[in-house]
């Protein structure tokens, strides 16, 4: 080889060499990631998905009526009961798999799932099952499943209502007798209502004393960011504040500073409590059962609860359903004027892309035949009312012994839906459980008040700009 | 690095070894790293399979296990005696009642005791009231059902619930709660059964052929996280708030798979995970991928070590290797320097008896050769430069070589004699003080050409010391260089001395011009009488001749023919003679030049005007093809004149018919003046010959030469003597063109002889002022009718009888002079009218005799007329001659000139120039002799005086600085009608 062309070579050489060197050692001294996932094929068959029951008389009920549906359809339906946390990650996975059910039941997915696949297109339109019986429901429970698909940029039924529900008020008369303070004299206004229940609790402290029970606390108002429950009220306590975070139209409306005051107002009371020790120190950690589980076994005398599932859970015990436990409509606002309750519409969904839309559809139809939709909710033990007003003229919802219902149903006279429905970013909104992360910050004196606020406006402006882009 | 650098670059023993190493080291490098690739590959696949053998396993046991406990539930559930308790519980107490319900619970204790993974068994009412519990502290609170439990139902086709993971608030673990109605009534009471899960985990924790860093796990979701429902990991507190990889996100979104990823705990694992979806839990079972591939990596290491270690070895041996091929290399390359310092005695050592001996063998003989060669070569360098030296030192010529610097570098003993510079070493000397001033100045112009053009050879002659002509010849020493450019290195001059040479040369010229003379005198008679006889035949002889007799007419026009073939073979004799002499005299620069501002059209039409009979006679047509001005250039107008009428009459010459162009063009700093015909052409060859002297082209033997062949000679020394050149383009049978340039240098006027100031009169109007008192005065000696008596004066008896005859012809009276003696004798005897003189007569030549009748003022208004064979109407002007005329005699001019002497004799009136500058003098006096006045010189005041009342002039020109002198000849008699005129200082100013 001529001398001038090793010259040239030499370079080439070592660095050919050096990289050699390099490979090898990468390769035995690195560690490597590579991913092979087994093939799931799709199921075909015709499948729903529904929550379990809260009671086993719930998930009886359903069972049997998709039967029996199924018998008289002579359709094969697979169906499936998943808890609720079950379900909602299910649902999740069979969605990035491309494989969701033909139908979708879950008690939380109206507020955190169902706008969200109307508006990414992932739900099929059923205005041909909903409307030519629409005159049969409340007006808020059409505009709860009322959604816009941002896909085609239409505006129908995407789901169809099942059952509504509000949040309500519940308190232990037996409690309150022990304190000495007279459950007839509850202030109507907000003001005066909150006030009364310091009394009470300032009653109960002097009885405490006594008797030497450290367990009782006033009022079971959750603020922590696990409990769904805690999203719900405070969102009343907002209604109570006249503050609209979200406009008819949708439109976010958190920057203009009378939203700020009357966010900064509602986590101030919110807080109060807390804060002034009426509530039980657990609650910036409970979950959504925890309030039911105390209050049942009386460590409050009273509390604030979605669904009557409450009272629900008691009804078996006669005493304890009429006469110790008490379900009261909500105080008004502090500007006088009557509470709007926040309805939450249950709903079932079905999937766009399900190979079954003529037999869900039909299936649909079923259920939402009046007597159908009464079994099933009636099932619930009066823990959702029904959407259609014609089924609230049963006794069973106009019972005056059972405060329970008579009073909810009450509530449910005067409402408005829950912001999801106005815009799906607000699923966004719960799923993050803004209000819940600050609230707990606020009651363990991490943040102040201002502060908080400051951070959920900041937090909902860039959820809405997420969503937006 | 550069010194790895050098190393890299300049060892031959690195490079071998570098090498070596390199290639060897790649080698194993690429062997480690393909094994381990595919020892990878190999082992990845054996250990998904190991890992989907175990998870499979392990998901098995895990179903199975909760199918059991739910069995187990049922079982409970459906026990007599729990179904009668419950009974019993939810109805009225009764002691019996009591005892039943107490034996109840001490069942269920002993089933807790005897199923260990039964933590506790309650009995809880459709309110969640805890009715019995084997956990006394539970009995009479309230649970949720539906939050915590899972409610198992007890139809056969019962849709399977997936277990309800949750913390246990006693252990803080994750268990699971199995409710069940008991009975078959309408709201039944559960029965709630507490599992915990320490079976799963120890059945889980169970290594199986995973190795020891193999883990299996389940993942659940427990307070919305992802955590640990069994497993090692499930200790660490450090994951109670969730775990998460690759794999546990894909298995909890329900995907099956394996893979090679980083787990929880950021270790490197191979793992596999599986969604169980009937237990909402993910079994993932890992390994790390060190343990996993330790096989691959270990082998990998090993052929690593063990080719590195080979390699080592080998490099050692490479390396002695390598230093025996170096080391006589090395010990070569020593010698070889050694040898390039000069040292040619140096031997290589033969080290080896291999290629490498051999080739040290070959390069000792080399070296050998080489020394010997050089010897030789030394030898004979020294003998040539001996000789050379010798042929230098011994050579008559000066040489010296002078460098770029100026530093002589070389010289001869020849070149020192002739500077006079015998005993002086003057090599390294600046040849600028060592040489004369001319010398140098030479010098430097022959080296200035020389560098400016290297190819060529220059010469310059100058005068050296000692009164040598020398003669240089320089010649450029260059350096080529690869660019193509070249180096000047000096130059080498080579001094001739060439005195001899220049007297042989002026001998010459004086040789050709004495000949010449003497040749023209006895031309002068046979052409002169020829022409006579010419003439007296055509009007005396040939009339009276009888035409009758044929023989005699034909002898009448042979005769006729005859004189006239000599007449015209005498007048191309002469022409030759005189072109002889133009040649001789610009050979020997003694031609004088007048130059002058002239316009070259103005050149061209005389030089047309001249040829115009030429062309009448071949019928050809002149084209004049010049523009309408050009610049003026400097020239001699006559000479140039005679350049273009040489050109045209050779072009007229050699053509039959058709047109000759005159054409002139301004190109850039030169004129063109171009002669172009339509003649028989010349061929290519013959072009440059044409410009030699006596040299015709073209056949001689055929083509009867038709002039000297001095023509285009003389033309190319006038033209070259001007600074152009002359060129011919031409091509056979189509024409000629002839062309030279003038150039159009303003630089020129600068080597004009300064003109007298006296060009600052105004000629116009001095010369009109003049005319006036000249015609006044012009009829003073007016003398009508009078024979006119011509003095002839020349030693040359022919010559005078030939003019007396010419003259007596017209009708003058004839006296004739042998010489100056006798000429003198003769005007004291008689004053002629007019007087011809000849130049060359022994005693007093005519200059002489002119200048003598001129001083003499009884005799110095005659008119003087030089017919000679020399060319030296200056001087004769000078002289106060007034007309020159030279040999052959052209009779018609002569007898012209005469005529016009004769009468203006008459007219012309003596003019007295008189000023102290000399030029002044000069140059008005031509102007004025130019206009056929007399003109007398005077220099001084007395001279003014002297010459005044001397000549009695008509006119008085005289400087200002004369205004005395003049006044007083004014007052002298005789003077005091003479015209006077005052030149100022000032351009004009004029008195009388």
């Amino acid at each position: 080889m001529p001398v001038a062309r090793m010259n040239t070579m030499r370079p080439r050489l070592v660095v050919l060499c050096i990289c050699l060197f390099f490979m090898a050692w990468t390769l035995t001294a690195c560690t490597e990631t590579s991913l092979f996932l087994n093939e799931v094929t799709p199921d075909r068959s015709f499948r729903i998905w529904w929550n379990e029951g809260y009671f086993p008389e719930e998930t009886a009920a359903v069972r049997r009526f998709v039967e029996q549906w199924a018998k008289t359809s002579k359709n094969e339906v697979k169906l499936t009961f998943f808890s609720e946390k079950d379900l909602a990650r299910e649902i999740t996975n069979a969605i990035a798999r491309n494989n969701p059910p033909d139908i979708l039941y879950s008690y939380s997915a109206d507020l955190n799932l169902i706008p969200r696949l109307a508006w990414e297109g992932k739900l099929a339109d059923v205005s041909d099952v909903v409307s030519p019986v629409a005159q049969q429901f409340t007006k808020t429970a059409l505009s709860g499943v009322t959604y816009t698909d941002n896909t085609s940029k239409k505006k129908a039924y995407f789901a169809v209502p099942i059952s509504q529900s509000g949040i309500y008020l519940h308190y232990w008369r037996n409690l309150l007798q022990q304190t000495g303070v007279n459950e007839r004299t509850i202030p109507q206004d907000w003001e005066g209502f909150w006030g009364w229940w310091r009394q009470v609790h300032r009653a109960l402290s002097q009885r405490k004393g006594a008797a030497q029970s450290d367990n009782l606390y006033t009022i079971g108002l959750p603020v922590s960011p696990s409990a769904s429950d805690t999203f719900y009220a405070f969102e009343l306590f907002l209604e109570a504040y006249n503050v609209e975070i979200l406009d008819s139209q949708g439109q976010l409306r958190i920057s203009d500073p009378q939203v700020r005051n009357g966010i900064l107002r509602a986590v101030t009371e919110y807080t109060k409590f807390y804060r002034e020790k009426l509530v039980p120190p657990s609650a910036t950690e409970w979950g959504d059962p925890d309030n039911n589980e105390r209050f049942l076994n009386s460590e409050m005398v009273m509390t604030a609860n979605p669904t009557l599932s409450i009272p629900g859970s008691q009804r078996s015990d006669e005493q304890r359903y009429f006469d110790q436990m008490v379900t009261i409509p909500w105080p008004r606002k502090p500007d006088g004027s009557p509470l709007r309750n926040l309805v939450a519409t249950k709903q079932a969904c079905l999937f766009a892309n399900s190979p079954n839309q003529k037999i869900a559809k039909d299936f649909f139809r079923y259920l939402l035949q009046p007597e159908n939709l009464d079994v099933f909710v009636k099932g619930s033990r009066g823990r959702f009312a029904p959407v259609m007003p014609k089924l609230l003229g049963d006794p069973f919802w106009r019972n005056p012994r059972d405060t329970h219902i008579s009073n909810s149903v009450k509530t449910l006279e005067n409402t408005r839906p829950l912001y999801q429905v106005l815009n799906p970013a607000y699923t966004e909104v719960q799923a993050r459980n803004v209000w819940g992360s600050v609230l707990q910050q606020v009651a363990l004196g991490k943040l102040t008040p201002e502060a908080a606020t400051d951070r959920a406006i900041a937090e909902i402006q860039v959820i809405f700009e997420n969503w937006q882009s | 690095m550069n010194l790895f650098k050098f190393k890299l670059n300049q060892s031959l023993l690195f490079k071998l070894v570098g090498t070596f190493f390199l290639l060897s080291g790649v080698t194993v490098g690429v062997v480690a790293i393909s094994t381990n690739i595919r020892g990878r590959q190999a082992l990845r696949d054996s250990v998904f399979d190991r890992l989907s053998v175990a998870s499979s396993l392990k998901e098995y046991q895990v179903s199975q296990w909760f199918r059991q406990r739910r069995n187990d539930v049922i079982l409970i559930s459906e026990l007599r005696e729990v179904e009668t308790g419950t009974t019993q519980l939810l109805g009225r107490s009764t002691p019996q009642t009591q005892r039943q319900i107490r034996n109840l619970q001490s069942s269920l204790v002993e089933i807790t005791n005897l199923r260990a993974q039964i933590d506790h068994i309650s009995i809880v009412s459709n309110t969640g009231k805890v009715l019995l519990s084997t956990d006394t502290k539970r009995v009479g609170r309230y649970v949720l059902l539906g939050n915590t439990t899972t409610s198992l139902s007890k139809r056969a086709d019962a849709v399977q619930v997936t277990p309800n993971f949750y913390i246990s608030n006693q252990t803080g673990k994750p268990i699971v709660s199995y409710a069940t109605p008991i009975g078959r009534g309408e709201d039944p009471p559960f029965l709630a059964v507490d599992l915990n899960l320490d079976d799963i985990d120890r059945l889980i924790r169970e290594r199986t052929g995973l190795g020891q860093s193999g883990q299996t796990y389940l993942i659940g979701i427990l307070r919305r996280r992802s955590s640990f429902i069994s497993g090692s990991g499930q200790d660490d507190p450090a994951y109670r708030d969730g775990v998460r990889s690759e794999g546990i996100d894909l298995a909890l979104r329900g995907e099956e798979g394996s893979g090679l990823y980083t787990n929880y705990a950021g270790v490197p694992v191979i793992g596999r995970f599986d969604w169980i979806e009937s237990l909402g839990l993910a079994v993932i079972s890992e390994m790390s991928q060190s343990e996993a591939f330790e096989p691959a990596d270990r082998l990998s290491r090993e052929i690593l070590l063990l080719g590195l270690s080979s390699i080592s070895m080998l490099l050692v041996a490479v390396y002695l290797l390598s230093r025996r091929i170096t080391q006589p290399i090395l010990a070569i390359a020593d010698t070889a320097v050694f040898v390039a310092q000069g040292n040619l005695e140096h031997q290589a050592p033969i080290l080896t008896e291999d290629e490498i001996g051999a080739l040290a063998r070959a390069f000792n003989k080399m070296t050998a050769q080489l020394a010997d060669n050089s010897r030789t070569l030394e030898e004979r360098v020294q003998q040539r430069t001996s000789e050379l030296r010798a042929v230098i030192d011994t050579m008559v010529d000066g040489l010296t070589v002078i460098d770029a610097a100026g530093q002589i570098s070389q010289c001869n003993p020849s070149l020192r004699g002739m500077f006079n510079l015998h005993d002086q070493d003057i090599v390294g000397m600046d040849f600028r003080e060592v040489f004369p001033a001319e010398a140098v100045k030479r010098i430097q112009k022959l080296m200035q050409h020389g560098k400016e053009r290297c190819q060529e050879v220059f010469t310059e002659e100058f005068t050296l010391p000692n009164s040598i002509y020398g003669k240089a010849v320089a010649t450029a020493l260059v350096k080529n260089l690869p660019d193509g450019s070249v180096d000047y290195l000096g130059s080498v001059i080579l001094i001739r001395d060439i005195t001899a040479e220049k007297e042989v040369d002026r001998m010459k010229t004086d040789f050709i011009s004495t000949v010449s003379h003497e040749l023209r005198t006895p031309l002068t008679s046979v052409l002169g009488f020829a022409k006579l006889i010419q003439k007296k035949l055509d009007d005396t002889i040939f009339p009276h001749v009888t035409a009758d007799d044929k023989r005699v007419q034909r002898a009448v026009r042979q005769v006729g023919e005859n004189i006239e073939i000599i007449v015209s073979e005498g007048m191309r004799l002469t022409k030759l003679i005189n072109e002889v002499l133009d040649i001789a005299k610009m050979e020997a620069g003694k031609l004088e030049w007048h130059m002058e501002q002239l316009d070259v059209i103005e050149v061209i039409d005389r030089a047309l005007a001249a040829t115009s009979a030429l062309f009448l006679q071949k019928g050809l047509e002149p084209v004049r093809d010049v523009p309408d001005s050009l610049p003026p250039v400097m020239g001699d107008r006559d000479r140039l004149i005679q350049v273009a009428i040489n050109l045209i009459s050779n072009a007229v010459k050699f053509q039959a018919e058709g047109s000759v162009t005159c054409r002139v063009r301004q190109l850039d700093d030169v004129l063109v003046v171009s002669v172009v015909d339509q003649g028989i052409g010349i061929a290519p060859e013959d072009c440059p010959k044409v410009f030699e002297k006596f040299k015709q082209v073209g056949n001689t033997l055929t083509d009867k030469p038709k002039g000297t062949g001095l023509g285009l000679p003389i033309s190319k020394e006038i033209v070259e003597h001007h600074g152009g050149k002359i060129w011919v383009e031409s091509q056979i049978g189509v024409g000629s063109k002839f062309s030279f340039t003038l150039p159009l240098r303003p630089a020129q006027v600068a080597e004009l002889p300064q003109l007298p100031p006296i060009t600052s009169i105004n000629m116009e109007v001095l010369l009109r002022q003049l005319q006036q008192p000249i015609q006044e005065s012009a009829h003073r000696d007016r003398d009508f009718g009078r024979r006119k008596t011509v003095l002839v004066v020349d030693d040359d008896v022919n010559i005078r009888r030939l003019l007396r005859q010419e003259l007596e012809s017209q009708n003058y009276f004839v006296r004739e002079a042998g010489n100056g003696e006798e000429a003198l004798g003769q005007l004291l005897a008689a004053k002629p009218d007019l007087i011809t003189l000849d130049v060359l007569m022994p005693d007093i030549n005519g200059y002489e005799l002119a200048a003598r009748i001129k001083r003499d003022p009884a005799t110095m208004g005659i008119p003087i007329m030089i017919i000679s064979v020399l060319d030296g109407a200056e001087r004769g002007y000078h002289l106060g001659v007034d007309r020159y005329i030279t040999k052959p005699i052209n009779v018609d001019l002569f007898l012209a000139e005469v005529e016009t002497l004769l009468q203006e004799a008459g007219q012309l009136r003596q003019v007295l120039v008189v000023d102290d500058n000399l030029s002044t003098v000069s140059a008005l006096s031509e102007i004025l002799q130019s206009r056929g006045y007399r003109v007398i010189k005077a220099l001084s005041g007395d001279e003014f005086l002297e010459k005044a009342i001397a000549t009695k002039p008509d006119v008085i020109i005289a400087s200002s600085k004369f205004t005395q002198q003049q006044m007083d000849i004014h007052r002298t008699k005789g003077l005091e009608k003479v015209v006077s005129f005052l030149i100022g200082d000032e351009p004009m100013a004029v008195g009388s």
